[in-house]
């Protein structure tokens, strides 16, 4: 406990895609000259591409091998150096394949809600989400690390372990390689801050639908997350929107229609491996699973076009109960309830690996009042009052 | 040669008190009639001023045109389940009639006629389903696209019809009456001789055109006097004084004056000669002198009026036939109207027997898409709503209020067909449409409407059911409502009359009017074209090859029934307080 006061957890964001403004890191290189005056560059090839058609540098991408994301190998240390002394082939904490630094485009709806008023053209016939962006996507993940904690705490075997452990007992909350926090703690990490989800603070979910429970791997915890539905601008209704541009009039009977994003882009995709358990959250060995044979086919990493990402079309969380239609619809996290809208903690899951979080996680900066989504709406849209 | 001795010859004035004294001798002029030729000479000067004002006063040939704003309120929401029509409205309640269609796809759905059933040229020409196979409505024709919705003509005020029945009721009290336009103007007594006011009000519902110290001349007599001194105007209501006059009340006993008495008045400007003076009251009839072909109707450029187009886009998931499209429920275009043929009005008189000054834009509403159920007519005091329904006057079934204009029917070309669907078909040259109901003073020469004629059209309830009708087929339902004519002035008479005695002025007009008040002849006079006065009266069109060319800006409302501000809201805006600041 004293090792959660000072701060011990730490967050970092990683192996998923985030919403933002595009941020070109600098580089460095040195520029050298041959007898006949003509420049060459040195710099990390491993991340930049020097065009001499156009005499520009280029950002690396993602691997391709000209039709799948293939990913680029895992970094070893190099065999000259003493045995483990940097990241080792036996190493599962760094990716088995890379997908590297692929960056795409995300629409994010009209500048203006009334643009579809002027301009009557199904170019604009998408819902307005403006006035649901934020600065991030983050929500407060201090009450899931409290029941995190709890979880643990409550299990009589992960209390043995505890005692029996003495000072190293922190580490049992990082039962991952690489010194990582707990798969099943992660998972709801990140799914507290996607778009448009209902964040786990008090008063949000009710006690069935938290659950604390232990597996053979020990204590596992998870929210039956959820999303709200049915006003016209619920939650749900606009994560479908965001992806893949669906807009929902009426659930029962569905009445929805798919604009779509033309123009979205294909990218590669790590998926979330959820571990074999007694119930849906699996247990702290959730790991992401990084080989490149996301579709199970051996052909490279799962792909999508980044807003064509569909809950229910694409490889997102799923279990047999889940439906078109509230409360079991498919959210496209890790969650589910039955048709009276009870959790249902033990179901199978298919697929597994899963899909999870994007494109649902956004980050414009950190500076209140100074990210790029509040210069965007300085700039563009006339905050001032008449 | 001689003279029989029994023959007197005397002034024309001797013999009768009417003839004019002419000259009875032959002035032989000497005139030239034959003219040297100057050699080399191959040139005339001609006064070409002079000349243009000879022709362009000698022609009696016009080509009007006349600009139409276009001002529409989509108002009516109703609902329909023949497919053509349904599958192009402006839907209002698209996801819950999605809903249910789920259920059962024949179900209606609501929503608004779009624009286009309305406006002057339909645009719709490409339409399947509606106005292009397969199963559609009807097929387009593109050169039909002005006279669909509307036909236009011209025509002028021929005669007048003093027998037109009227009706109208006050939907202040929900008295009614029932009178003849030559009866005068209908009144109710507000303020009454048993409210023992200074006073006895006369309230109408329409303009009634008086001034203090004329005379009305009611239809009711009080101890065998008809004839009453108007002593003033209106009450406290800001603009009253336009529908109450007063008489003094000196006391009147009994119930001849009570309030509630209705009753009819004419105006009367000299009780000396109540006869002569005494108003004339009658609908205005207009001949057509153009058919609908003759109509040239474009698009006045890019102009539109002053109110902003309403589109939306209907989402395919929320239309019945599953196709994303834009529905418009109202725009703005305006148009130009012309003719391609002359109106020559040589031979024509007006309904006073005068000269013509005035011809008239004819629009009428044909529907031929089948909307709407045959025009009815009736005047702007049939207006207000009565118990927040349509005036009875609307009713189909009263004949008082049909039109004489011809109705077309026709079948859909569906499978199977729907029908029958109404229309108005086109008038022809020489048709009579009935006009304004109208004062005419022939004492001082002028001629007032005193309320204008309106058309109105309402929905055909089997096909497009009004929501908020209590029945499928509502016999007086709320509608559209315009103004069929539309004055253009050709000529102006003056604003002065001419008073002379036969015997002393030559060239007396034959529409004069002799008055044996003042025992000479009475008239105004026609202004040159191209002279106006300090009034503004007067006319100065281009002129060119003969013809005239008038023209004019009209803003034609298409106006939904019960939006109107009335005469009804008459009496209830006090007048400004106005002290001694201002």
């Amino acid at each position: 406990m004293f090792a959660s006061c000072r701060g011990v957890f730490g967050h970092m964001f990683q192996n998923n895609w985030i919403n933002g403004v595009l941020y070109m890191p600098s580089f460095n290189k040195q520029t050298v000259f041959n007898i006949y005056g003509q420049p060459r560059y040195k710099y990390c090839d491993d991340i930049i591409f020097y065009n001499d058609v156009n005499n520009s540098f280029f950002y690396r991408s993602s691997p391709w091998n000209g039709s799948e994301f293939i990913g680029g190998p895992k970094p070893v240390a190099s065999t000259l150096l003493p045995v483990n002394i940097g990241p080792q082939q036996s190493d599962d904490s760094a990716n088995t394949r890379q997908i590297l630094f692929p960056t795409t485009i995300l629409d994010m709806g009209k500048r203006d809600e009334f643009i579809g008023e002027i301009c009557s053209s199904s170019e604009f016939e998408g819902k307005y989400l403006g006035n649901t962006f934020m600065s991030s996507s983050y929500n407060d993940s201090s009450d899931i690390l409290q029941l995190g904690i709890i979880s643990r705490l409550v299990n009589a075997n992960w209390l043995g372990q505890l005692f029996n452990s003495g000072a190293g007992s922190i580490n049992q909350f990082f039962s991952r390689s690489g010194d990582r926090i707990d798969g099943d703690i992660a998972q709801s990490f990140s799914i507290n801050s996607e778009y448009q989800i209902n964040p786990f603070i008090a008063g949000n979910y009710a006690d069935n639908q938290i659950y604390v429970g232990e597996d053979t791997t020990g204590p596992v915890f998870g929210v039956f997350y959820n999303a709200s539905g049915v006003t016209n601008n619920s939650q749900y209704k606009n994560r479908r929107a965001l992806s893949p541009g669906i807009n929902i009039y009426n659930f029962t009977p569905l009445l929805q229609n798919q604009y779509g994003y033309p123009k979205t882009q294909e990218v590669p995709f790590y998926k979330w491996l959820i571990s074999a358990s007694n119930s849906i959250f699996g247990n702290e060995l959730n790991n992401w699973y990084t080989s490149a044979n996301g579709n199970q086919t051996g052909n490279g990493f799962y792909k999508q076009k980044y807003q064509s990402l569909d809950v229910i079309g694409d490889d997102y969380f799923k279990t047999p109960l889940m439906s078109t239609g509230f409360p079991n619809i498919y959210y496209g996290f890790i969650t589910n309830y039955d048709t009276l809208g009870n959790p249902v903690i033990s179901s199978p899951v298919v697929p597994n690996p899963v899909l999870v979080g994007s494109p649902n996680h956004f980050y414009f900066g950190l500076k209140n009042g100074k990210t790029a989504l509040n210069r965007f709406i300085k700039l563009y849209i006339d905050t001032e009052l008449e | 040669m001689g003279i029989d001795d029994g023959t007197r010859i005397i002034l024309g004035s001797l013999r009768n008190k009417v003839s004019p004294n002419v000259d009875m001798m032959s002035n032989v002029v000497l005139e030239q009639t034959q003219r040297e030729n100057i050699e080399f000479d191959r040139t005339a000067d001609v006064n070409l001023q002079q000349l243009y004002i000879d022709e362009r006063e000698a022609s009696q040939v016009f080509r009007p045109t006349c600009k139409f704003s276009f001002i529409f309120k989509n108002n009516y929401i109703g609902s329909t389940n023949y497919a053509p029509f349904k599958n192009n409205l402006f839907y209002t309640n698209a996801i819950q009639n999605a809903v249910s269609a789920t259920v059962n796809p024949n179900l209606p759905w609501e929503g608004y006629p779009q624009y286009f059933e309305f406006d002057f040229i339909r645009t719709d020409n490409n339409n399947p389903g509606y106005t292009q196979p397969p199963n559609n409505h009807l097929t387009f024709v593109n050169k039909s696209a002005t006279t669909y919705n509307w036909t236009h003509y011209m025509s002028y005020a021929y005669d007048n019809n003093p027998n037109k029945q009227l009706e109208a009721v006050d939907n202040k009290t929900t008295a009614s009456w029932s009178w003849v336009a030559s009866d005068g103007i209908p009144f109710i007594i507000s303020v009454g001789s048993n409210d023992s006011a200074r006073v006895i009000s006369f309230r109408c519902v329409m303009p009634h055109g008086l001034n203090v110290n004329d005379y009305v001349y009611l239809s009711f007599d009080y101890v065998g006097e008809r004839l009453f001194l108007v002593s003033s105007l209106g009450d406290a209501g800001f603009g009253s004084e336009e529908y109450i006059f007063n008489i003094t009340n000196i006391g009147y006993t009994g119930a001849t004056f009570n309030q509630g008495v209705t009753g009819t008045f004419k105006k009367v400007i000299n009780d000396a000669n109540s006869g002569e003076t005494m108003s004339t009251y009658y609908v205005r009839r207009h001949k057509i002198l153009t058919s609908s072909e003759n109509a040239v109707l474009v698009k006045a450029g890019f102009e539109q009026n002053i109110f902003n187009s309403k589109s939306k886009l209907e989402t395919a998931v929320l239309t019945p036939n599953n196709l994303t499209r834009t529905s418009v429920k109202e725009g703005g275009q305006a148009y130009t109207l012309t003719f391609n043929t002359d109106i020559d009005i040589t031979d024509l008189i007006d309904n006073q027997k005068r000269p013509l000054s005035e011809l008239y834009f004819t629009t009428i509403w044909k529907g031929y898409f089948g909307w709407t159920n045959p025009l009815k007519e009736g005047f702007t005091f049939n207006l207000p709503l009565v118990n927040n329904q349509p005036s009875p006057w609307w009713n189909v079934n009263n004949a008082s209020s049909d039109t004489n204009l011809p109705i077309g029917i026709y079948f859909s070309q569906t499978t199977p067909p729907v029908g029958p669907f109404v229309y108005t078909e086109n008038l022809q040259i020489g048709d009579i449409i009935d006009g304004d109901f109208c004062e005419f003073n022939s004492y001082n020469q002028v001629e007032r409407v005193v309320s204008n004629i309106l058309h109105k059209f309402t929905f055909n309830s089997l096909r497009f059911n009004l929501t908020g009708n209590t029945t499928s087929n509502n016999p007086n339902q709320l509608g559209y409502f315009y103004r069929p004519h539309k004055p253009i002035v050709i000529r102006s008479f003056s604003d002065y009359i001419e008073e002379g005695d036969a015997q002393l002025i030559v060239g007396i007009p034959n529409y004069s009017f002799y008055s044996n008040l003042s025992n000479s002849f009475r008239w105004r006079d026609l202004y040159d074209f191209g002279f106006i006065d300090d009034l503004g009266n007067g006319v100065d069109y281009p002129f060119i090859n003969g013809k005239h060319y008038p023209f004019t800006e009209n803003i034609f409302r298409l106006i939904p029934e019960g939006s109107q501000i009335g005469d009804q809201f008459i009496n209830e805006i006090a007048e400004p307080t106005t002290d001694e600041c201002e």
